[in-house]
C-alpha cells in the first residue's frame, strides 16, 4: 500500500486546527526487534515518524543519538536492513503514519542518489532529511526525490540569514524543519526566547509551507509552547531515546510509549 | 546555484545548516586577509622571529651516497613546536584574533597541530580547547603534556576509533553551538569550505621557500618530490611551489599500515572496493568506508597519518594524473626512522617516515646528479615511546 505523504498528512492537520508530534527513532536501537516495538508504540501517538538510519560519524548529533546510532550499527543496522524495517513498520501500520528518513549523506551517496531514493521510495519511506546536505549541495537530491515521490525536507537554523531562509523554505518539501537552537541535538531543559522569536520569523518566511521545530524538545510543556508560537508540528527524538536503559526493555517501552502520548497529548490542547 | 570550494568534482561544504553561515564569515575574514599588507606583515614577522622560518634545506651526503642520488630535506622538523603545524596555526590564530574570537578549538592526531594551536593561542592571547582520540593521547603523551604546559585544555575523546576522526566529530559539534566567540582551527586541507584552500595557503611558504633555496644551492628545479599524506597539509604546503612545473615528479605517501591486504591502513588512494569517493567531515572526496558507506576505521603506526579521508585537492591532484600516491607500511616507515636517524643524525617523526620509506625505493633506479626532496614534516621526538617499543631498543 502507498503510505500517506508527509505534505497531505501536514496539511490536513492545519484544516483541522490541529498540530502535528514527530517522534524521532533510531532505526535498531537497541536491536531491530526492540526498536520495531519502539516504533509500533510511538506510532499510536504519531503523525509523522522520523526513522533516523544511523550513521558512524554524526556530527549533528549529541551524546544520545551518537550512541544509540553506535549500537544499532553494531547489532547489524544497515541501509538494507533499514530498508526493509521501513517496509515492515509501514505494512504494521497500514500506511497510516507516513516515515521520515533521517541520514547523513554519505550513505545516501555511497549507493547513488538514485539508487538510494528509489529503494526508499519502494520500501514505503514518505520523505528524507540528509542533515550534512545543504541547500547549494542538494540539487541532485531534490531532482532524484522529486522523481521517486519523495519529501526533501530542509533545514532552516537560527544562524541562516533571512534572504537564505527563504530560499530553503521554497525548496523544501514536505514542511520546513527549524532547528530550535544552535549546536547538536540533545534533550534541554526548556525553550529559549530566541526559539520563539525565530519561530515568528521564519513562520513568515515559509508562505503557507507548514513549520515543524526541532533540536531540544523534551516534554509536552516545551511541545505546547513551540506550537502556540507557531510551529504546525513538533519533533522529540533525545529526550525519547534517552527514556531507552540498557535493562528491562518493556519498562524502557513503557517510558517511551507515556512520554509520547503525553506530548501529544499536551498537542492537541493548545 | 553553484556550491563554492571545488576542486573539480571533490571538495563543497557539506554541512548542518548552522555551520553555513560561520564558514562564509569565514571565507570572507580569509580573502581580506589574504589582501591585507598588516596582516600579511605580522603573520610574515610571527613565522620569522617567533616560529623560526626560513627552515633550512639540508643535503644528505651519507644518505645521497648510498642512495645513489642527491637528497635534500626540507627541515620543517625545525620549525618551533617540531613539525610544520605551527605555519597553519599561526595563520589561523591570527585570523581568528582579527575576526574578534576569543576561543580556538582544535582535533589532532599526532598531537603537533594540537600543540601548535596551543603555543599560537598562548603567544597571541586566545583560550585554546583540543579535542583528541584517547588511543592518541596514549600514544602521544609527550604532546599532551606540551599542550596542557602551555595552558591549553585537552578534551578526551573516547567515542568510535578514538583517534584524529572522532577528534574532528567533536570538533565539529563545539564548534556548532560556539561560532560566535569560537574559531574552529581545523589542522589540515580537509572539512568544508575554506578550510582546505585556507590551510594550503598558509601551508604553501614551505615550497616556496624550499624552491627558492635549491635553486640558490644547486641553481636548478628538483627531479622528483616526495611528502606524506594524511590530511595532506604538508604535502600540499610543498608541492604547490612545483604544481607548474611538469619536470617534476610529486609523490605523495599514504599509510600503509600492515599492508593493503590487511584492510588494517589508511591508504586512502589504495585502489581497493573500500576506498571509494564520498563525503566526510563536510568534504567530497576520497574515504576508506563500507559498501553501505559507514566510515571505516584505520590503522597506521603514526597517528598523524591515521585518518579515513584525504584533502580533497589530493583527490583531484590524483585525478588530473599530476601526483603519484603511493603507500608505505608501519614496518618501512620503522626502517626508515631508524635509517634518517642513524645516516643523518635526524630523528624524523613517523608520518615523516613514510615519505622517506618511499625514498628508499628510489635506490639505483635515479642518476648520480637527480635531486630528490622530501619534506620532513616533523620530528621524532613525540615517537620515541612507539618506535623503541615496536623496535625493541
Amino acid at each position: 500500500m502507498t503510505p500517506a505523504s508527509i505534505g497531505q498528512t501536514l496539511a490536513r492537520l492545519r484544516a483541522e486546527k490541529k498540530r502535528a508530534f514527530l517522534p524521532f527513532l533510531v532505526a535498531g536501537h537497541p536491536s531491530y526487534e526492540e526498536s520495531m516495538r519502539l516504533a509500533l508504540a510511538v506510532a499510536d501517538h504519531a503523525d509523522v515518524l522520523e526513522l533516523g538510519l544511523p550513521f558512524s560519524d554524526p556530527i549533528a548529533d549529541g551524546k544520545t543519538i551518537q550512541k544509540a546510532s553506535s549500537l544499532a550499527i553494531k547489532r547489524g543496522m544497515d541501509t538494507e536492513t533499514y530498508f526493509g524495517f521501513v517496509s515492515e513498520f509501514t505494512r504494521k501500520t497500514r500506511g497510516q503514519v507516513p516515515v521520515l528518513c533521517m541520514t547523513y549523506y554519505n550513505l545516501v551517496h555511497r549507493l547513488g542518489v538514485h539508487a538510494f531514493t528509489g529503494r526508499a521510495a519502494a520500501s514505503g519511506v514518505s520523505g528524507l532529511i540528509v542533515v550534512d546536505l545543504p541547500l547549494e549541495e542538494s540539487t541532485a537530491l531534490q531532482r532524484a526525490c522529486a522523481l521517486n515521490g519523495l519529501d526533501l525536507v530542509l533545514l532552516v537554523s537560527p544562524s541562516t540569514p533571512p534572504a537564505r531562509a527563504r530560499k530553503i523554505a521554497e525548496a523544501s518539501r514536505g514542511f520546513v524543519y527549524l532547528v530550535s537552537s544552535v549546536g547538536v541535538t540533545g534533550a534541554k531543559k526548556k525553550v529559549s526566547r530566541q526559539a520563539l522569536r525565530l519561530i515568528r520569523r521564519v513562520k513568515k518566511t515559509c508562505k503557507g509551507k507548514p513549520l515543524c521545530v526541532g533540536f531540544g524538545v523534551s516534554n509536552a510543556g516545551q511541545a505546547a509552547t513551540l506550537a502556540r508560537a507557531g510551529a504546525d508540528g513538533v519533533i522529540v527524538g533525545s529526550a525519547l531515546i534517552d527514556k531507552v536503559g540498557e535493562k528491562n526493555f518493556s519498562a524502557s517501552l513503557a517510558r517511551v510509549r507515556a512520554l509520547a502520548a503525553s506530548i501529544s497529548g499536551g498537542l492537541k490542547h493548545v | 546555484m553553484k556550491a563554492k570550494g571545488y576542486f573539480g568534482e571533490f571538495g563543497g561544504s557539506f554541512v548542518a545548516e548552522t555551520l553555513l553561515q560561520p564558514l562564509r564569515e569565514l571565507g570572507q575574514a580569509f580573502e581580506s586577509a589574504k589582501r591585507s599588507k598588516p596582516f600579511q606583515r605580522e603573520l610574515d614577522s610571527l613565522l620569522r622571529d617567533y616560529a623560526g622560518r626560513p627552515t633550512a634545506l639540508t643535503y644528505c651526503s651519507t644518505l645521497s651516497r648510498r642512495l645513489g642520488f642527491k637528497v635534500y630535506l626540507k627541515r620543517e622538523d625545525l620549525l618551533h613546536t617540531g613539525a610544520h603545524k605551527l605555519n597553519n596555526a599561526l595563520g589561523q590564530a591570527l585570523l581568528a584574533r582579527t575576526m574578534k574570537k576569543k576561543r580556538l578549538i582544535a582535533e589532532t592526531g599526532a598531537g603537533q597541530h594540537g600543540v601548535a594551536t596551543a603555543v599560537a593561542a598562548a603567544r597571541l592571547g586566545l583560550k585554546a580547547e583540543v579535542y583528541m582520540g584517547t588511543v592518541d593521547m596514549e600514544r602521544q603523551k609527550p604532546n599532551v603534556q606540551r599542550m596542557r604546559l602551555c595552558g591549553a585544555e585537552v578534551r578526551p575523546v573516547p567515542s568510535g576509533s578514538k583517534t584524529l576522526k572522532d577528534a574532528i566529530n567533536e570538533a565539529l559539534r563545539d564548534w556548532s553551538a560556539s561560532f560566535e566567540d569560537t574559531h574552529y582551527l581545523l589542522g589540515s586541507v580537509l572539512g568544508p569550505h575554506p578550510f582546505p584552500s585556507m590551510v594550503a595557503h598558509f601551508q604553501s611558504v614551505i615550497g616556496r621557500e624550499a624552491r627558492r633555496q635549491l635553486l640558490k644551492t644547486e641553481g636548478r628545479l628538483p627531479d622528483q618530490v616526495i611528502a606524506c599524506v594524511g590530511g595532506g597539509s604538508n604535502s600540499i604546503g610543498v608541492f604547490q611551489a612545483f604544481l607548474g612545473e611538469p619536470s617534476v615528479k610529486l609523490t605523495g605517501v599514504e599509510a600503509g599500515g600492515h599492508g593493503i591486504r590487511s584492510g588494517l591502513h589508511a591508504a586512502r588512494f589504495a585502489g581497493t572496493p573500500d576506498a571509494g569517493v564520498g563525503v566526510v567531515h563536510g568534504t567530497r572526496t576520497f574515504v576508506l568506508q563500507d559498501a553501505f558507506g559507514q566510515i571505516k576505521n584505520t590503522h597506521s603506526v603514526s597517528a598523524g597519518l591515521d585518518y579515513p579521508a584525504v584533502g580533497p585537492m589530493h583527490a583531484r591532484l590524483r585525478a588530473d594524473g599530476r601526483v603519484e600516491y603511493v603507500s608505505a607500511t608501519d614496518p618501512e616507515a620503522l626502517k626508515a626512522f631508524t635509517l634518517l636517524s642513524e645516516a643523518e643524525g635526524i630523528i624524523p617523526a613517523l608520518e615523516s617516515a613514510h615519505a622517506l620509506a618511499h625514498l628508499s625505493r628510489l635506490k639505483g633506479k635515479l642518476k648520480r646528479d637527480a635531486i630528490v626532496l622530501v619534506n620532513l614534516s616533523g620530528r621524532g621526538d613525540k615517537d620515541l615511546d612507539t618506535a623503541c617499543k615496536e623496535l625493541n631498543l
